[in-house]
């Protein structure tokens, strides 16, 4: 009696569940009302209508629970595409790819390769194939083709024009790796372990352009780096966008040196520079205390991630050069494990760098060597922004520097104010020029420490900047920074040292030797 | 606002519901009346006021008419008011169209106008319309009050997508109705039903639609079969997805709504299907244009024929300011009047002529919806060109091997539910093994399943597009 009591009212049962589920989402979603900022001012209520719904779905409670149960629906009808991402025949996500024209490319890296040549640096592109170019891919039937032609095209293209190459996908095939050796099945990125292969033969081929750059067979053996595997413990891009019960999950490889190094990190964010507070490592290894599939991204273990601009120095590292690398996200684990080959490393991201030109950086610098190192992906991107063009409209082309303001020391009092300034120079008009400082150090008190100093084209009116450089302060070289000053009849342009532009440089004393500006001409 | 969102599930929906409940029972059609204002302003709150001026005018002339004794009076407000719903609708949905025309083919010079299309605005207009006539007609009474006519004119479930609702099948449900936990949970499950139809069966199937009609050049024979079976597929559960929200949510404020879809792609013929595709516009189009034209007890085929054009011309041109709804409306004219004269449907015809010609129908509709969905009369016509390998174009293509390799699982689940499979194998689980209270939980059960699933594509952020939203 009671069971059929039970079905008798049984039809109650969806509209309790459905109502209590609404409910319950209605209330844990309250605080998109309530949060400040969560629903920025809009212009309209057509605007606001819209950002509403956009910031219910970008935050929901219980988000990813719901990405995993729509990827578990996608796998039981057997669609290999969810939220534009492919999944291939050996489960390997991959997110869309168009294939494009790699010639604009290859005459890019030859300019800067004929143009670093001119200053005796060396230079190198590796190119690593997106998995859609992967030499073994094969996608599901009706999804598209192989795309390896794109970076056999590339080498060919570069070797022609006498550009030193590294083809990322032709040392995987020759080395038998397949897919699953090369990347994570739920990133896009590939793993640790082939960036750590390739770094070895980046090595290698450097040594062959030029016999002073040391490359040591042992310092690549296994017996000197460990490997930590962190067994289901990566869910990548793709993945976060699939959900984990789609092709499951990665493990993930911390890979790092036995042997003894002296490794420091300046890193610029995208919003203010930062140093970095562990001197002696730059791995962020808060990644590794515990999987968070959702929230983290493992892969920024390797130095944290993209930054505008970081510099890496090593006391400890077999090889006493300077390199500059450019290039997109492939880059982190690769960069780690070069630090431990180099004495200093600047490593600059085009996409967010917005201080200068990467050749003003490279001229400014005087590396030894550059690498561009980019994913096939990346072709027509930020990535390759390289300022050929104005290095050399604004400075290749000039014949003449000028002195516009004669070396001198500085000594910046300490600062009490985020937003203080020295004037080095007003009344800047537009053109192009240089600002060298023989040595930069920074105190606090009578202890030196190391922080960045920042030179700044600013307009006085506006009290905008327009341009920035980084010193690091305890650099052993002279230290130049090129930069440009646009036309503009309506602002005051000066070069001004910031003492206390960002909070770890307030309370601290700033000295510059022998600063100068040159003008080209 | 639609219903297939967040905003409106999670906000919207229980604050309504709870309002209503609570509030005492003379109130209650206010608070509906301001929901609902709210629900239309939500996303375009500049069109409340094209709504609200609909309102004010047919409620004025209603009153008007009731109240005269002179026929040619009542006679004349009933023109006024038709011209001036039509008006409305004019201005808002075909300005920008008849600019155009007038400046292309009338060399004039008049300003090409960007009159943004309120959402809905043909639903609430015939909606009022109908009103204004039944009241001429004496088949129901004038309604007084004015926000209760703002209600029937304005309540949300059907007010953006229908079913377009009659005033006298509601007249009593406004002030005298109750809701039981029963019709409630009825409602839910309904509105359930429809929600799911939409997100999972009809958003999924536009992927396919606009691949194909995005790449008309390049597809090959069989995908563009599969683009315009997909698209076939989306308007459906689109429609009749909304429609059956639009029938859960007024079971739950205690509303009973007519049905709007029965099954239309099971349609014996096409006098058939337009018996169960968008039941209320086909039936306020023949009860307030073909039967007052005479309808098919006319002395001549002529005025038949001539009937049945007027009807499907203006059937056409109310779905949308473009030929292409034109064209398709008289597709239809061309197909009913072949029937007439053959008189199909009231042949008794052999088992194979009867599954032949639903095969016929059913293309006929599809190409039908080719013609919907194209953006111009050229597009539609290369289109399917297209299907018949007359562009040349190949068989097949990746496009075709990808859509139907990854969703044949879910063409055929679409194929199942656009039949009442489902409700006969209850009916007849019921009655042979007497288990209907089984199946029925069952049904339910797998429909909170799929309700889940369905949030889940929302809040992933799929594609999430809604067709007679443009009407």
């Amino acid at each position: 009696m009671k069971i059929k009591k039970i079905f008798r009212y049984a039809y109650v049962l969806p509209t309790l569940f459905l109502f209590g589920l609404l409910f319950y989402y209605s209330v844990t979603n309250l605080d998109i009302l309530t949060q400040k900022g969560q629903l920025a001012p809009a212009k309209n209520f057509v605007e606001y209508s819209t950002t509403f719904e956009n910031k219910i779905s970008e935050g929901f409670k219980d988000k990813y629970a719901y990405i995993n149960l729509n990827g578990k629906m996608t796998n039981a009808l057997g669609v290999n595409s969810l939220n534009n991402i492919t999944k291939l025949d050996n489960g390997h996500l991959v997110f869309s790819f168009e294939p494009s024209n790699t010639t604009e490319l290859s005459d890019k890296l030859s300019q800067v390769s004929d143009l670093l040549k001119q200053d005796n640096i060396e230079f190198l592109s590796v190119a690593v194939p997106h998995k859609a170019c992967f030499y073994d891919t094969e996608f599901p039937a009706g999804y598209g083709e192989n795309y390896a032609y794109l970076l056999d095209d590339l080498e060919k293209e570069l070797n022609a024009k006498g550009v030193n190459h590294i083809n990322a996908n032709a040392f995987f095939e020759q080395k038998d790796m397949t897919m699953d050796d090369v990347y994570f099945k739920t990133d896009h990125h590939w793993r640790p372990s082939a960036a750590f292969s390739i770094t070895e033969e980046i090595m290698r081929k450097l040594n062959e352009q030029n016999s002073d750059i040391i490359y040591s067979k042992d310092s690549f053996s296994e017996e000197n780096w460990q490997t930590d595997i962190y067994k289901d413990w990566f869910l990548g891009s793709n993945g976060k966008r699939t959900g984990k019960d789609y092709t499951g999950v990665d493990d993930f490889e911390f890979i790092y040196p036995k042997f003894e190094t002296d490794i420091t990190v300046d890193r610029i964010t995208k919003t203010r520079a930062v140093p970095d507070k562990n001197r002696n490592t730059f791995y962020y290894t808060g990644y590794l205390d515990q999987p968070d599939y959702f929230a983290e991204n493992s892969y920024c273990t390797y130095l944290g991630g993209d930054f505008p601009l970081a510099y890496i120095r090593n006391s400890k590292a077999i090889n006493n050069k300077k390199l500059v690398i450019i290039g997109d996200s492939y880059r982190l684990p690769v960069e780690s494990f070069l630090s431990t080959q180099f004495s200093e490393i600047y490593r600059i991201d085009t996409r967010y760098f917005n201080d200068g030109t990467f050749l003003e950086l490279v001229k400014a610098v005087k590396p030894d060597l550059v690498i561009s190192l980019y994913t096939n992906l990346s072709i027509n991107s930020g990535v390759h922004n390289y300022g050929v063009d104005q290095w050399n409209q604004n400075f290749a082309s000039k014949n003449t520097e000028v002195t516009i303001s004669e070396p001198k020391d500085i000594s910046l009092r300490t600062a009490k104010n985020n937003n203080d300034y020295y004037v080095l120079k007003s009344n800047i008009i537009s053109g192009a020029y240089k600002l060298s400082a023989n040595e930069v150090t920074l105190k606090k008190g009578k202890k030196q420490v190391n922080n960045l100093v920042q030179a700044a084209v600013i307009d006085l009116k506006s009290q905008t900047i327009i341009a920035s450089r980084y010193f690091m302060p305890d650099y052993n070289e002279a230290q130049d920074w090129y930069f440009t000053v646009p036309k503009n009849k309506n602002a005051n342009y000066a070069v001004v040292i910031y003492n206390g532009t960002f909070a770890n440089t307030l309370n601290k004393k700033a000295e510059l030797k022998e600063v100068s500006i040159t003008k080209f001409k | 606002m639609v219903f297939s969102s967040l905003t409106f599930i999670l906000f919207f929906l229980p604050i309504s519901i709870i309002g209503y409940y609570l509030l005492p029972k003379s109130v209650k059609n206010f608070w509906l009346l301001l929901v609902s204002l709210f629900f239309y302003a939500w996303g375009a709150h500049e069109f409340i006021f094209v709504m609200l001026l609909s309102i004010v005018f047919n409620y004025v002339l209603a009153l008007l008419i009731d109240v005269s004794q002179n026929t040619v009076v009542k006679k004349l407000l009933l023109t006024l008011s038709v011209i001036g719903n039509l008006s409305i609708l004019f201005y808002n949905k075909y300005m920008n169209l008849t600019t155009e025309l007038l400046n292309k083919y009338v060399s004039s010079s008049i300003e090409v106008t960007e009159i943004l299309l309120p959402i809905g605005i043909s639903f609430f207009t015939f909606q009022a319309m109908s009103y204004v006539i039944d009241v001429y007609r004496k088949d129901t009474p004038v309604q007084k009050n004015f926000f209760d006519l703002a209600l029937y004119i304005s309540f949300f479930p059907q007010l953006v997508a229908g079913p377009i609702v009659r005033y006298r099948t509601i007249a009593d449900q406004i002030n005298e109705r109750r809701t039981t936990v029963k019709q409630f949970c009825d409602g839910t499950t309904r509105f359930m039903s429809g929600f799911v139809q939409k997100i999972l069966l009809s958003n999924t199937m536009s992927v396919i639609a606009d691949t194909a009609f995005n790449n008309t050049d390049t597809n090959s024979v069989l995908f563009a079969w599969v683009g315009a079976i997909a698209y076939s597929l989306q308007i459906l559960f689109d429609f009749s997805g909304y429609s059956s929200m639009a029938i859960g949510l007024g079971k739950m404020f205690g509303f009973e709504f007519m049905e709007n879809f029965n099954y239309p792609y099971i349609a014996t013929n096409v006098t058939d299907f337009w018996r169960r595709w968008h039941i209320s516009l086909s039936q306020w189009f023949r009860d307030y244009v073909y039967f007052p034209l005479g309808g098919s007890r006319v002395n001549s085929k002529f005025k038949l024929f001539r009937n049945l054009f007027v009807v499907w011309l203006l059937t056409g041109i109310w779905h949308g300011a473009n030929f292409t709804f034109v064209l398709w409306g008289l597709w239809y004219f061309v197909l009913l009047c072949f029937e007439k004269i053959i008189d199909i449907p009231h042949r008794k015809l052999p088992a194979l002529i009867k599954i032949l010609y639903r095969i016929f129908t059913l293309l006929c509709v599809v190409f039908g919806w080719v013609l919907f969905r194209a953006t111009s009369v050229g597009a539609a016509i290369d289109y399917l060109k297209s299907m018949f390998g007359l562009v040349g174009n190949g068989l097949i293509d990746n496009n075709a091997i990808k859509y139907i390799a990854d969703y044949g699982i879910l063409f055929i689940i679409a194929f199942v539910f656009c039949t009442p499979l489902f409700t006969k194998l209850k009916e007849y689980l019921n009655q042979k093994f007497n288990i209907g209270r089984v199946v029925g939980l069952l049904y339910d059960i797998a429909l909170v399943g799929c309700m889940l699933l369905a949030m889940s594509s929302l809040i992933m952020g799929v594609n999430n597009p809604f067709i007679y939203f443009n009407f």
